[in-house]
């Protein structure tokens, strides 16, 4: 593995630091800034939940990030993570409040700005919808459980001393599901940009098997680690001077509700579940720890009646909702443009797009409207900007069959090579899917859905289910499937 | 068993033995209480019993002592583990001020013995009432602090009882004053007998602050 790979990889580590030093506070802040627990405590169960979360529970989030942006080249995922690392340390410094997942969403969009990739409006608005949806279900769950708590120590009238023993025991707790839910759920900050671009290959340890991509949330959590245990102290003791003084117990409440919202935010367990019995899922996006504690904090405020808050800070804190992903936004356009022109890295791979005979074709079969596209039939376009731009005078389509040209019309080489398939990837597809891989042998393809359709023709096993809640899931597998097969067959131009 | 969890279960063990103290302290504040009428209703009653008199300002020593004892073991647990971090301050508090409550009883009590005041036997009522009404006003606050560590509703009830009670001692303080400075008495016994009751209506005044900053102490404490 060469030595630049890691220098890339630096500014994930240095994201991954942030997040540890910052958003551990979040977790153990109260507990340890009221000596309720022993820092070396807390950095220790924060650090080894951390990694657990990121390790085990981190792809579900990661997969949303991915849709937002694929950045494709290792210069630009290095200039991605960089930007929102310098936004979170530069507002850290400032004093200002900050989002990581703020941070790099900001980043992504700046490099889709500057290398003309699109920005899916349909996960832009899913992630837009959860900043707000977090902080709101933070205080839903944060008044319920709190709630619940008063009516249970109500009737079990614990001793003060007794209820301060279980208090710490429930804080530790807590903050062990905090740190599991922080790592799954914000790993893909750190790392998520770094995916396309992993240089890392699956390796089995006796029968433990860690993916690439685990392997790269592995070394994310040991930054955050890192961070937790070089710089998160001074942090933890100077929380409590914030929105309003909380008792141990709703110091518990606190985290027990910003560790749930996080949880739920990344469960790909839970999301099958709710899909498997019918019910509305929620989104797996990286949210802000930040702002899940501040809405938690505010929902029992409010229910308390709302005098002990302090409306200022909370104002503070909703404004860095909207400058943390402007500026960072702002210093990826930057970064990337220096480190291409001055440093002549390679920050995008250019992806084209074509409007084929091909693309035609599917596009009638699909009963989308063809009228004036005959003008752009076999124009390369260079960038997703250069098309959509190309697109702005055809009134015939909408904007989302706009949004599915694009998806067509998106040139990747591929040429089946089975020989490319080593034993462990084999190991993955089942004999079918093989067997249809094996029928395709040296076949070529401009665009990757005509891979997928003739994958599908030749085995229900390549074949996505209805879009479904229910088969969210099986199709999430099968599209990472294909991913894998993108990158193996891809032909070099 | 790790060494976390065995310091776990050692610290459990020392925080119910802790609790137990803190009953114990209370306990021992309201004996002394018990015990300072006694000695009183004695020095009012049975002038010539010195014996009793005597056994009972020993046994109020000892109490004192044992006060002293447990409010130290207790401070020094609460430091050393660092419990209840955000209310130790207020519960160290309250336990001193109860614990100076017998200290006052103890320092009257003693004055009784070396200053041996003329009371004469009309006014042995008023006192009487007066130090029954005192001994309602600490019985009712040491209902409010344990009620503090178990009970935190129940706090209220019990410090409003404290402040009743209190005024009443003020009440009877005020008549019986009225009614020595306008007996036949010397001057200098008036002045000497408003000390003994200023000194006893001192507990009831020293129980009605505990029981304000109590509860305010339980506000702080609601979840």
């Amino acid at each position: 593995m060469e030595l630049s790979i890691f220098i890339f990889l630096s500014s994930g580590l240095f994201l991954g630091w942030s997040l540890g030093a910052n958003d551990a506070a979040n977790i153990f802040g109260t507990a340890v800034g009221s000596r309720m627990v022993k820092f070396a405590t807390a950095a220790l169960i924060a650090s080894v939940f951390v990694i657990l979360g990121a390790v085990i529970s981190g792809g579900g989030a990661a997969h949303t990030l991915g849709k937002l942006g694929a950045v494709n080249a290792m210069g630009g995922a290095f200039t991605v993570a960089f930007a929102a690392a310098i936004t979170v340390y530069w507002m850290t410094k400032a004093r200002l409040p900050v989002s990581t997942s703020q941070a790099i969403v900001g980043a992504i969009i700046g490099w889709n700005m500057f290398a003309g990739a699109r920005t899916e409006f349909s996960t832009m608005s899913k992630i837009l919808l959860t900043w707000v949806l977090c902080p709101v279900l933070a205080a839903l769950t944060a008044v319920l459980l709190y709630m619940g708590t008063r009516k249970v120590l109500h009737m079990a009238s614990p001793h003060l001393l007794t209820l301060d023993s279980f208090t710490r025991m429930a804080l530790l707790a807590a903050g062990a599901f905090g740190a599991y839910s922080l790592g799954a759920n914000n790993i893909a900050n750190v790392m998520g940009v770094f995916i396309p671009s992993s240089p890392f290959h699956d390796i089995s340890v006796g029968s433990l098997m860690l993916t690439g991509t685990q392997q790269l949330f592995l070394l994310g959590a040991v930054a955050i680690a890192v961070g937790i245990y070089t710089y998160s102290k001074r942090v933890m003791l100077t929380v409590g001077s914030g929105l309003m003084p909380l008792t141990p117990v709703a110091a518990w409440v606190v985290v027990m509700s910003h560790s749930i919202v996080l949880f739920l935010f990344s469960s790909e367990g839970l999301e099958h579940f709710l899909a498997s019995s019918g019910l509305p899922t929620i989104p797996l996006v990286p949210v802000s720890s930040s702002q899940a504690v501040v809405g938690a904090v505010i929902g029992i405020g409010l229910f308390k009646g709302g005098a002990q808050l302090d409306w200022k800070v909370a104002g503070k804190i909703a404004t860095g909702w909207v400058t943390t992903p402007v500026i960072a936004a702002l210093v990826s356009v930057f970064a990337l443009f220096v480190l291409q022109n001055v440093f002549q890295q390679q920050v995008q791979h250019p992806i084209e797009y074509e409007v084929s005979e091909a693309v035609i074709e599917q596009l009638q079969e699909q009963d989308i409207p063809v009228q004036g596209l005959d003008q752009l039939t076999g124009v390369v376009f260079s960038s997703a900007k250069q098309m959509i731009r190309a697109l702005d005078n055809n009134n015939a389509l909408d904007k989302d069959q706009k949004e599915q040209l694009l998806d067509y019309a998106e040139l990747h080489l591929v040429q089946v090579n089975t020989d490319k398939l080593n034993d462990r990837i084999s190991a993955s597809f089942s004999t079918a899917q093989l067997k249809a891989l094996a029928k395709l042998d040296g076949r070529v393809y401009e665009h990757p859905w005509q891979l997928e359709q003739a994958l599908a023709f030749l085995s229900g096993d390549w074949q996505l289910r209805d879009d479904l809640m229910v088969n969210k899931q099986y199709n999430k597998e099968i599209q990472t499937q294909l991913r894998i097969l993108m990158r193996l067959f891809a032909v070099e131009e | 068993m790790n060494g976390n969890a065995k310091s776990r279960f050692s610290m459990l063990r020392g925080t119910r033995k802790v609790q137990n103290d803190i009953d114990v302290f209370f306990d021992t504040v309201s004996d002394a209480t018990d015990v300072f009428g006694r000695i009183l209703r004695i020095y009012l009653q049975e002038p010539d019993s010195s014996e009793t008199f005597d056994r009972s300002l020993k046994q109020l020593t000892e109490l004192e002592l044992r006060a002293d004892e447990l409010r130290r073991g207790i401070e020094s647990y609460l430091y050393e583990k660092t419990l209840i971090p955000d209310l130790r301050g207020d519960v160290l508090a309250m336990i001193e001020d109860v614990d100076s409550l017998i200290s006052t009883q103890q320092a009257l009590s003693i004055a009784l013995k070396i200053e041996q005041p003329v009371i004469p036997e009309q006014f042995h009522q008023g006192f009487l009432n007066l130090e029954r009404t005192t001994e309602r006003c600490v019985s009712y606050l040491l209902s409010g602090a344990r009620a503090f560590f178990r009970n935190i509703d129940e706090v209220r009830d019990h410090t409003h009882k404290v402040i009743f009670a209190e005024s009443e001692a003020d009440q009877i303080c005020t008549d019986l004053k009225t009614d020595i400075f306008s007996s036949d008495l010397e001057k200098i016994e008036k002045i000497h007998l408003r000390y003994f009751i200023e000194r006893i209506d001192l507990v009831a005044n020293k129980a009605e602050d505990i029981a304000d900053a109590l509860t305010i102490y339980s506000l702080k404490r609601m979840v």
